[in-house]
Formats: C-alpha cells, structure tokens, sequence
C-alpha cells in the first residue's frame, strides 16, 4: 500500500484501538495516545511541501472495487496539501485543547476520539480523493462523524436535535451531489477528477443538471443559504469539535469540492454566477444575523456561515478568470488567491476565537453575552488571543484578516465591470463587511469589557490552565506573524493551491507571481475599509436603538421554522398516506382494485394503436329484443335505487328472468333452463333472509360518498363495455368450437353439445365445479351449526 | 344486437359496481349477482349471437352457436348461485352475531 | 421416458436439492418417533448440518459448466448457482436464529417448523434452477404452502392466526394471477419450457398480439409482486411480520423475498428480454416504465408508512417493502449489470436483515413486546449488541461503509448508465432514502440516547451471537471490500449464460 494511503487510512487504524487504550490505560487521559498522530501526519505532509512548490502533482491508486472501475486515487497538489495541512495541523491543536477541555473520569473519552479520528481520516480521504465515488464515500464519513460529535452530549434535546437536523441536511445535500457526480461521470466517461478535466463537457446535456446538483452538495456541507440553517444549532457539539469541523475543517469541504472542480465547470456562467451570489447572500444575510446573537458560539457559528460565503462568493468570481483571461489573465486571480488566503486566515483567527469561547464557557459556566462582562482583567490572556481574532475577523490591519479582506474587495471592485448590474456586487460586500465589524466588535466587548457579574455567573471566573491556552495562543501567534510577514506563505502554500484551483490556465513555467503587501497606496480597497471602521462604530454606538429590527423578522418566516414544519408535515402526511391507503377497510381495497384495474385496461388499449374493427357478423335487432334489453336496464337501475330491501330483491330477480329470455332468443336453451331453476332459488332464498336481515340503513350517505362511487363503477361499466366491444370487433383468433362441434357425437356419443362438453370433454371441470358447490354447502351448514353449539353452551 | 348487448353489460357493470362499493352487506350480494349476470351476458355476446341454430345435433343445422361459453356460463351460473347462497348466509349470521349488516361496524379495532 | 434416460442424466447437479430433501424427510421421520418431551433443538442442529452441507456442496459445483437435466426443467447456470448460495446461507442463519427462540407461549411441534422451513427452502431452491414454468411454479407453491404453515405456527397466538389468514388468502390471488399471467403465455406459445417460450416469442412478431403479451407480462409481474412484498401486493407484510415468530419473519424477508427475485428474473426476464415489440428492441424494455411505476410505488409507500411505525417488526415490514422497491429499480433500469446489482443488493440485505432481526427477537423475547421503546437504553445494558444493531441499521440506511451502501449505488449507478436513465425512479430513490433515516434514526436514539427503562441483563445466545457477529462481518466488509463478493461472481462472466 502507498505511504499516502497509509497516512490517508491512519486515523481510521487508530480509532480502532481508541477503545482498547481508554479501557485498559485509565491513568492517562486517552487523548495523549492520540495527539502524535496528526502531528506525525502534519510533519509527513510537510514532506510534500518541496514537490508542491515546484507545482508536482504526486499520486497514487489504489484498487476498491475493480470491478465497478472505483478505486482510492490519491492525488496530492498545492489544494489538497493546503487542506491536508489545515487538517493535521489545526486538528494536532484542537486535540491538545481537548485533553484540558474534556475531563478524564467524567466524559466517554473513548468515544470523542474515536468519533474524531473518524473524522479526521474521512477529511483526509475528502480532500485527497482524486475518484469521485470514493470522494463522496469519505464525504458521507465526515456527515456521519459531524453527527456523532454534535450528539456527543446525548442526553440534551438541544444536541439531539442539532445532529439530526445537520445530518439530515447535509446526507441530502451528499445523496444529491452522489446524484451530480453520477451525471458528471456519464457526462465525461471516467469518474476520475483529473481525467475529467482534460474531457469537455460543456456541450453535454447533462452539464448544467450535474452542476447544480455536486452545488446542492457543496453548499449544504459548507452552510450556504439557504441551508445554513443546520450549522447554529451544530454548536451544541463539545468546543473543540466546533472549533475543528464546524469552523475549520469539515464545513470548507464544500469550498474545496468547488475549488476542485472549478476547472470543470468554471467555464460555465451558470457555475460562475450562481456560487458567487449564493455566496455573496449568505455572507450578507449570516453577518446580519450574527450580531444579533446573544450566545457567544452563535455568534461565531453566523459568523463562520458568513465567512463561508465570503470565501464561496470569491470562488465564484474567480472561475471568470476562465472567461476573461484574454482581458489580462491576472485580473480575476486575485479572487482565487482571496479565496485561499482567507480559508487559510478564516482557520487561524476562527479556531482560537472558537477556543476562547470553549476556555469562557470553561472557567465561567456560560456563554450567554447578558451575563457576561468585565473579564478582561481577570482573564487577560485569553482576552488577548480574543482581540487580535476579532480583529482579524473584522479585518483591521495588522492581521491577516486585513490582508484577505482587502484583496476581498479587490476581487468585488473588479467583478464589477463585467455586467452593470456587478456594481451591486462590492456594495453587497461591503455592507457585509460592516456588520462583520460590528460583530466582532460586540463579541470582544461584551464578553471582556463592562461590568463583571459575578451573581449570575456559575463558577468564580479565573484564568484558564496554561494547557488549554497553548492551542489558542499558537493560532493567534500565527494570526500576528502572517499578519506581518504574508509572503511566507505565498509560493509555498497560496501560489500551487491558486494553479491547482486554476488549473489548465497556467503552465508550471509561468511562475505565479503571488505577492502581498498590507500597503497599495490610496486606493478605493483602503477607503472601504476605513468606511467599514467608521460606519461600523456608528452601528455599535446605537447598537440598542436599531436592535429591535430583528424582531420584525416573525419566527414563522425563517428557515428553521420551515424545517420543523417539514417534519411536522411529513408526519402529518404519513399519517394520512397511511391511513387513507391502509384502512384495513375492504372497501377501500376494492376501489382500488377497480380503479387501478380500469386505468391498466385502459392504458394497455389505448397503448395499442391498431385495432381490426370487424363488424359486418353483427346480428339483427328485433323490437321484442330492444324491449328487453330496455327492462334489464331499468330492471337494473330500479335495484340501486330502490329504498326498500323487497324492491331491490324483486327487481334483481327481475333482471335474472329477463336474462334466461335473452338466454332463449340467443339460442342456448339449456341456460335459459337453468337460469330459471337457479333465479327461483335464489330468489326464495333472498326473501328468506330478507325477513332475517336488518332494513336497508336510511341514513344517506353524503353526496361525495356516492358520486366517488358513481364516477368510479361508471368508470368500470364504460371500460368493461369498451373491453367487450373490442373483443368482439377484433377477431384474433378462429374459435376452437369447431372441435366440439365435430366430435361431440363421435366421441362421446350425445347430441347436446353443451352437456357433452361439461359432463364429457371436461368432465373434471364439472366434478370440481361440484366440489365447490359441495364445499359452499359444508360451510352453510357448519355456520348454522355453529350457532347451534355456542347457544347450546348458553 | 351486439352493440346493444354490449351497452346493457355495461349498465349491468356499473350498477354491479355501484352495489359493491355500497356498505351495506346485502347490497353488496345484491351486487355480486349483478356482476354474475353482467359477466354470463358477456361471455354469450362474445361468442357471437344468433349466427346458427341451437347447439343440438338433432337440428341438423349446417352451423351451430358456439357451444363452449354456454358451457361455461352454465359452469358459471350454477358455481354464482353456491357463492351467492354461501354469501346470504354469511350475511345473515354475521348479523346475529355482531348485530349490523354496515361494512363499517363490522371493522376491528386497529 | 425409460429407465436408461433417467439413469443417463447428471443427478450430481441436484446434490444440494437432493441434501435437502433427504434431511427434511428424515427429519419429519425423527420427529416422529421421538418421544413428545424431549427437546427439538436436536433438530434444528441436524436442518443447520443439512443447509451446510448443501452449501458445501453447491460450492463443489460452483465451477461447473451449464447442465441441465431432466428435459430442460432443471438447469444449473451461473444464475442458479449464485442465488443458491444466497437462499442457502440465508436459511442457515434463520435456523441459527430459531435455535434460540423461546417465547412466553411454548410452541407446540416444535420439530414441524424444521422440516417446513426445509421444504420451503427446498421450494426456493427448485426455482432458482427451474427451466419450466411447471416446476418453478411447483417450487413456488412449495415454498408458499410451507410459508403459510410456519407463520401459523403459533396456533394460540390470535395475531399468529390472523396474519396466517391473511397471508394465505392475499398469496392465493397472487397465485392465481400469477397462472392467469402464465396461461396466457402457455396459451401463445403451446409450451412451458421457458427457453422455447423465449424462442417463439422472439421468432414470431404481431402487432395485434402485443398487447395480450404485454397483459400476461403484468398479470405474472403483479402475482409475483406477492412475494417481493412490494407494491401492489404489499399489504400482507405488516400483518404477517407482526404475527409471525421471529426467524420465521426473518426467513420470509430474506429467503421468501430473494426467491420472489429469482422467479421474476427468471420469467419475467428470460421470456420477454428477446420478444421484439412494436417500439424498441425488446418487449422487456417496452414494459420497463410499468415495472419503473411499481418500483416508484413501491418505495414511496414502503417508506412513508415506515414512518408512522411503533411496532418494531412492522417497522422492518415497512422497510423490507421500501427495499424490495430498490432492487425493482435495478430491475427497471435493465442495465447491464443488473444481475450483480441485483445479487449484491439481495445478500447485503440478507445479513444487515438478518442481524437486525437477531437482535431484534432476542430484545423483542426479553420484554415480551416489540414497541420500539424496548431499544431504551440497550447502549447501556449491550453495548457492542447496540453497536451492532447500529452498523445493522446504518447499513440499511446505505451510508457509505456497510454492505447496504455499495448495494444501493450499485442500483443507482445502474439507473444512470442505461438509456434513457431514469432520472425520476434514481431521485425517488435519493428522497425516500433520506425519509428512511428518520425512521432508523428512532432506533438509534433508542438505542443510545434514552434513560435505560429496564435493567435486567439481556441474555444472549451462543446462536444469536454468532449471527450477529457474521452478520457483522458481513456487513462491514462487504461494505468496506465489496470485491469480495464480486471476486465470487467471476467465473459466471456477467451472467452470460442465463438466456441461452
């Protein structure tokens, strides 16, 4: 097996042996067992770092199952390495955290790290799947992990609810996606990514459907409008999780598919425009909503959905460096370069932010910003590590969260010159931006600023242990040391993950000049940004007046609603589904017998095109006989209608003797015969029930009751007459009579056909046919008798 | 006279039916014995009517109705009038026992 | 036929009927004179000894050309052999199961339900091999008769009756659609040998006859809808899973359930592949759309109704309907590998049922009950049972990882290849999987998320453990290394042999 998919398939062997070390080694708590594996993978993924400088792709395969040509293709660029880094590394830190976060002896530690090296292995397998199929396999494995982890404290309703709600969402959104890989593979003949892209398929009419449906996918996984709705209420997962998959990992598994496969489809408008305004909605929409907030991880949690679609929205503007590279090919790059600088940003400051909240929620036993305040001098170096990351979220200098949300504008001001309309683009942005500001302003000053309430606070406030510290100071470290000196990064990490995400556009050759400053002079980018400081101050000071806006949005209106409501719908609908279709009423059966039988007859006539319509054998009409026929059918109506029993009993025996005539005129005397015997009897036997059995009911049924009825034994009537007319017109075949004919007194030695045939050529028939009769009469006679029986038992 | 046979089995269809989806227990045998005589009407019209004489060798004709679905219908008549007894029956004692002949009271409990 | 003919055929290809059948009949011999007090169990080792070594030596006659014997009737290709091994394995763990089965009531003849369950394997076996419409309907009445009496088997139980009521009346329509379905086809082409049926339809073309053909097509298709539980002759399931003991359910959804595969692959399949049709190539391709519908049907109403469930079994009734409708997908979207889709989806379904319902009858027998709140808390009581029930469950979910999984995109995939795919039948797909998770999802929260209500220890079997864990092992591995199964498959190069 290939070292990569060794280093691929490590975490999976790992979680393996989670529970063996956490039952059998209770001294230590089980997360240092765990904590040299993502260091060990983030060192070996480092190796990598002097292939990918030079844009060398490295792969691998491995076979799954040949015989559906699905195997593990690993492929290594600077996209996937970039991914692979943030993966390891911020996961090395999130498990250190973790060890002083969770408490050994009160929490099902094996559990969290099973449930978190599954992730960290499904994550890997996401990022450095080169095979579509096996891609969307490891996708599924981080809903699956998502889920687990957010119910990881099961015994909370909230958590419950959350897991199902992200995991309903996002395996929809991966059934979807599964659903557009499909069509893409039919489209392209092959299901692996780098094949594909060498395959055009713009032309192909599965295109656009396989587009929007891998988008389906990508935008549930990374949170988009309108289905970031699963994300907030993820936050009820342990901290370290949030800070790891919902902010940092799992949720930009969305922004990686797109940025994979940009190179396929970024040459389609439809892809360009439709993730850039998704993104651009929900980065607006999300930083609206977060500064409403009163919970500190909900804050972060819109905020993360809103710096999403940021990065989202920059992917989307950057596929146009597809179709306008003949302008200057650098024009649109700088927003694939925004867009990976940022992920990158995004996972530094948001993961200690996240951590700060986890170390709040720690040391003071609340998240709630209205019982919070004033921690700044009791916790000052948490407090520290939290306003450098809100900085940097707000995007001030000298943060790296500057350096991406200048090129942000950038990307926006340049995107606005390819239609009229894009003007609208930068100002969307930027007012986005100042609610960015305004959060992130309140997240720092309510939780460190103010009065300290020490009465509504569970614990005694204290500075966290230096272990949970280390991780959130290493990520805002890092936030400040990028923030300075950006162009470390830039030809070993930004430049091959912007080739990569661009790839076709650029030959190796072509070194990409990547190159970031925090100062271009005065330019409209610096002018935003001051403008976002100044309004968004303007909008903290009266913060209390406006507030009250949020409540004009009525609960009944937001998505959330609409996703309970579908379940109660759905339920509602079961409910009726199943109570309509299985009544357990024979009645009903029987409709459906009829209804499904007439419209199969129909169908299969109608399916038929020709038909021979013979009718020159029909045979004449004489007075008496339409006189008849005239008193079957009344005959026939008069014992539906009839109110009284006697009349309904009367007339059905009227319609039995008219049909023994009919049987006379039609030339078959032995049925006239014995129709007329039979008629008799059933008739007495009719009226001797009739004195025991109750008067017809003379409650009316309603209207609708008996039209239904009417309309479907109309339909019956019509399509059994039709049916008849049909076999009567078309002839297929000679009727095989002839024989009997023939034979009948040869063979058999009678001269009434009819009774030869029953009594001779199918004389079992008949002694079956009596078998029944004989069979009808034992259960007459055993139900009277059992009535016998049980009133002699009285 | 086909034509007009086929538009009275029809009725008789539909009224058969009509009776069957009604909740009354006697009704719906009422109905049952419709359907048999629809059904009886229907096989003789498809053998094709009056096209010779009666299926009786003595008559000497040169042709003959088909004799084959008047053996059936007979096979038929006889077998619709054990259901129909067997039914009546059935009906009249589900009626001492549970006291209704309504489809609806006659349903248990979920 | 003289007694030199009977001589010259290869009986050796019957080995594994021939084992059956032997120790079904000196099992109901045993039965007989043992004296009335003594445990049954011995039996039931006996009929597992029996079913193993049939499989034993299937697997000895896995290589082995086509033969077929006695005229035609019996054929043993590709196709019979693997849906053999399917039946057999899946009959060896039920009886594994039934071992154990102790319920409150004590069941009389006890030793009846060993035979039974025999002959109605027996009955299921015939049909995978059958080349004639005569015996694969005997195989068929064989296996339904002796399915009536085993759900019967509770004589005392009131829902025991009741189910065996229903289910004997709904299969006899079914049957007798099915003949109607048949004699039309007898009817058109004088014989009941299926591979000169094949061969007149395919040579002979009128335009009038077409829709007779397409008529025998769906009467045959609807009767053996009977025995796929799937719509619309689906009603029975949860009646008959409530009423019924629980290895006798577990044999009708999996053993019953892929024997009603192989009767539909085998008329359905072989009679009508090669009958040209008015519109397209084959008369089979011209049908798909009603098979498609009923598929669609299918799932719809399979899942939606699970939904509402309370009762445990008649929830896994509900999903054994919603999962008859995946397999019909494959079956509608005639896609070149719809045999192994088919097979692979049929033996994935076979362990994650079957270790659910282990699992399920010994909490089920333990509560005496079978709402779902029996689950509450059984992460606390059993956790590696829980886990397994969970691998069980998510497996029937198909989320990647589990045998149900590589099933389910087998038959998704399948649907997309062929032309036109079914768009329609592979996103009701995609959506009734999703409502699916919902309902397996209460299990589960059963299962791990509520306070435990009862906390007496669970007692399981050495039987039950050992299904689980194969069923397990199954499970996961198919799911994680599907070859395993494939590399099984491949000396019957794709089926190839089954329509010549």
């Amino acid at each position: 097996m290939p070292t990569l998919h060794i280093a691929m398939f490590a975490p999976f062997l790992l979680a393996l042996l989670v529970p063996f070390l956490y039952k059998f080694i209770r001294s230590l708590h089980v997360g240092w067992f765990v904590l040299p594996l993502p260091i060990a993978l983030f060192v070996y993924f480092l190796s990598y770092m002097e292939n990918v400088r030079q844009y060398e792709a490295v792969s691998a395969t491995l076979h799954w199952i040949p015989s559906l040509h699905i195997s593990f293709d690993v492929y290594v660029d600077g996209l996937s390495l970039l991914f692979a880094l943030l993966i390891t590394g911020i996961g090395s830190l999130v498990v250190l955290y973790s060890i002083y976060y969770l408490q050994k002896g009160k929490e099902q530690l094996g559990n969290f790290y099973v449930y978190l090296l599954l992730f960290m292995g499904a994550m890997l397998g996401v990022v450095l799947s080169d095979h579509l199929i096996s891609l969307y396999v490891f996708w599924e494995l981080t809903s699956i992990s998502s889920f687990l982890l957010i119910a990881y404290w099961y015994t909370r309703d909230r958590s419950r609810y959350g897991a199902q709600k992200s995991m309903l969402i996002t395996m929809f959104g991966g059934l979807l996606m599964l659903g557009g890989f499909v069509a893409l593979a039919i489209a392209g003949g092959t299901y692996n990514i780098r094949e594909l892209m060498h395959t055009p398929l713009t032309e192909h009419p599965l295109f656009i459907p396989a587009l929007f449906l891998i988008l389906f996918g990508a935008f549930t996984k990374s949170a988009q409008f309108p289905f970031y709705i699963w994300l907030p209420d993820a936050m009820e997962a342990p901290t370290p999780v949030s800070a790891y998959l919902h902010s940092a990992t799992m949720v930009k598994a969305g922004i990686y598919l797109i940025a994979r496969l940009t190179p396929i489809f970024a040459v389609s408008s439809v892809w360009v425009w439709t993730i850039a305004l998704v993104g651009l909605v929900t980065l607006c929409w999300a930083s609206f909503l977060a500064s409403k907030q009163t919970d500190l991880k909900a804050i972060l949690a819109y905020s993360t959905v809103s710096q999403l679609g940021l990065i989202t929205s920059l992917l989307g503007i950057g596929g146009l460096s597809f179709h306008y590279d003949w302008i200057d090919e650098n024009v649109f790059m700088v927003a694939v370069l925004a867009a990976i600088f940022h992920l990158f940003n995004h996972a530094t400051f948001k993961g200690s932010l996240f951590m700060v909240v986890g170390i709040v929620d720690h040391e003071t036993g609340t998240r709630d910003i209205r019982r919070l305040g004033g921690l700044m001098t009791i916790m000052p170096i948490t407090f520290t590590i939290a306003l450098i990351g809100s900085l940097s979220m707000a995007g001030l200098p000298p943060f790296n969260g500057f350096l991406s949300k200048e090129m942000f504008f950038t990307a926006m001001l340049r995107a606005k010159d390819v239609a009229s309309w894009a003007v609208v683009l930068p100002v969307v942005a930027w007012v986005a931006s100042i609610f960015t500001f305004l959060y992130s302003t309140l997240f720092v000053s309510r939780t460190f600023f103010g009065k300290y309430k020490p009465h509504v606070l569970k614990k005694e406030a204290h500075e966290a242990p230096i272990g949970m510290l280390i991780a959130p100071i290493v990520l805002a470290l890092l936030v400040i040391f990028i923030g300075f000196v950006p162009n470390v990064l830039s030809d070993s990490v930004l430049a091959p993950a912007v080739y990569a995400v661009l790839y076709g556009l650029f030959t190796p050759n072509e070194a990409l000049d990547v190159y970031i400053s925090h100062w271009h002079g005065f330019t409209l980018e610096l002018f935003m940004t001051i403008g976002v400081l100044l309004f968004g101050l303007l909008l903290y000071r009266t913060f209390p007046k406006w507030k009250k806006i949020y409540y004009r949005f009525s609960e009944r209106m937001s998505l959330n609603f609409l996703y309970d409501q579908s379940f109660v719908w759905m339920e509602r609908g079961a409910r009726s589904f199943t109570s309509r279709i299985m009544t357990g009423s024979m009645r009903t059966y029987l409709i459906y017998i009829f209804t499904s039988l007439v419209a199969l007859l129909l169908f299969t006539i109608g399916w038929n095109e020709q038909w021979n319509i013979d009718l020159s054998r029909l045979a004449n009409i004489r007075v008496y006989e339409v006189v008849l026929a005239v008193a079957i059918v009344a005959a026939t109506a008069t014992t539906v209608i009839a109110k009284s029993r006697l009349t309904a009993i009367v007339s059905l025996g009227a319609v039995g003797y008219a049909v023994a005539l009919f049987f006379v005129l039609f030339r078959a005397p032995d049925l006239a015969l014995t129709q007329l015997v039979i008629e008799t009897i059933s008739v007495a036997l009719f009226l001797l029930c009739f004195y025991h059995l109750p008067k017809f009911s003379q409650k009316q049924e309603s209207v609708g009751f008996n039209l239904g009825n009417a309309v479907i034994s109309i339909a019956v009537g019509v399509t059994m007459s039709v049916i008849a007319f049909l076999a009567y017109a078309g002839k297929h075949f000679d009727a095989i009579s002839q024989y009997y004919v023939d034979n009948t007194y040869e063979k058999a030695a009678g001269k009434n056909m009819v009774n030869v045939i029953l009594v001779d050529f199918r004389g079992f028939d008949t002694l079956f046919e009596i078998c029944v009769l004989a069979i009808a009469a034992l259960g007459i006679y055993a139900m009277v008798k059992l009535r016998l029986a049980k009133e002699e038992e009285r | 006279m086909e034509l007009l046979m086929i538009v009275v089995i029809g009725c008789l269809f539909t009224a058969a039916t009509y009776l069957l989806l009604s909740k009354s227990l006697l009704r719906i045998i009422i109905g049952t014995g419709l359907l048999s005589h629809g059904a009886h009407l229907l096989l003789l019209t498809m053998g094709g009517l009056k096209v010779g004489a009666p299926p009786l060798l003595g008559e000497k004709a040169a042709r003959y109705v088909d004799p084959l679905p008047q053996a059936l219908i007979l096979t038929a008549i006889v077998i619709s009038f054990g259901v129909t007894a067997f039914f009546l029956v059935l009906a009249y004692r589900s009626y001492q026992e549970i006291g209704t002949d309504h489809m609806e009271g006659m349903k248990g409990d979920e | 036929m003289d007694f030199e003919t009977l001589l010259s055929y290869e009986w050796g290809v019957m080995m594994p009927e021939f084992i059956i059948l032997g120790v079904a009949v000196a099992l109901s011999l045993i039965d007989l004179f043992m004296p009335e007090n003594r445990s049954r169990r011995l039996l039931g080792l006996f009929a597992f000894v029996g079913v193993a070594v049939s499989f034993v030596s299937l697997l000895g006659l896995w290589t082995s050309d086509v033969t077929s014997i006695l005229g035609d009737t019996f054929r043993l290709d590709s196709f019979a052999k693997s849906f053999k091994a399917l039946l057999l394995i899946g009959s060896a763990l039920v009886l594994l199961l039934a071992l154990h089965y102790e319920p409150k009531e004590r069941i009389a003849y006890r030793g009846e339900f060993y035979y039974l369950f025999l002959t109605a394997l027996l009955g299921a076996m015939m049909m995978t091999s059958s080349g004639d419409l005569i015996t694969l309907f005997i195989g068929l009445e064989l296996l339904s008769l002796s399915s009536y009496i085993l759900v019967a088997i509770r004589k005392k139980h009131t829902l025991a009756n009741e189910a065996a009521l229903k289910y004997v009346i709904t299969g006899s329509i079914a049957t007798a659609i099915t003949l109607f379905g048949m004699s039309y086809i007898f009817g058109f082409t004088g014989s009941t040998n299926i591979k000169e049926i094949a061969g007149q339809l395919a040579s002979t073309y009128d335009e009038n006859h077409q829709y007779i053909l397409s008529l025998a097509f769906l009467l045959t298709f609807v009767g053996l809808s009977f025995k796929l539980a799937a719509a619309p002759f689906h009603m029975w399931a949860p009646d008959v899973y409530q009423g019924a003991t629980t290895p006798v359910v577990s044999f009708l959804s999996v053993v019953s359930k892929t024997a009603g595969f192989v009767i539909v692959l085998r008329v359905i399949v072989s009679v009508f592949a090669q009958t040209p049709s008015g519109s397209s190539a084959s008369m089979l391709m011209t049908l798909a759309p009603y098979i498609a519908f009923l598929a669609g049907a299918t799932m719809i109403i399979g899942n939606t109704i699970a939904l509402r469930q309370r009762n445990v079994k008649r929830m896994l009734a509900y999903s054994s309907v919603a999962h008859a409708g995946y397999v019909l997908v494959a079956l509608a979207s005639l896609s070149m590998f719809m045999f192994e889709a088919i097979w692979f989806y049929l033996l994935a379904y076979l362990f994650m049922t079957i270790g659910a319902f282990a699992i399920l009858q010994v909490v089920s027998q333990h509560h005496d009950d079978e709402d779902v709140s029996i689950f509450a808390g059984l992460y606390r009581r059993s956790p590696l049972m829980a886990i397994a029930m969970t691998i069980f469950l998510l497996s029937l979910a198909g989320i990647p990882g589990t045998a149900g999984f590589i099933g389910k995109m087998n038959i998704f995939l399948g649907a997309f290849v062929v032309e036109p795919a079914h768009y329609v039948l592979a996103s009701i797909m995609v959506v009734t999987t999703v409502v699916s998770y919902v309902y397996y999802f209460g299990i589960f929260v059963q299962m791990f998320f509520r306070p435990v209500e009862h906390t007496h220890r669970l007692e399981w079997p050495p039987g039950v453990i050992a299904v689980v864990v194969i069923c397990v092992i199954g499970t996961v591995l198919l799911g994680v290394f599907p070859n395993i199964a494939y590399d099984f498959l491949a000396p019957f190069e794709h089926f190839s042999d089954f329509l010549q």
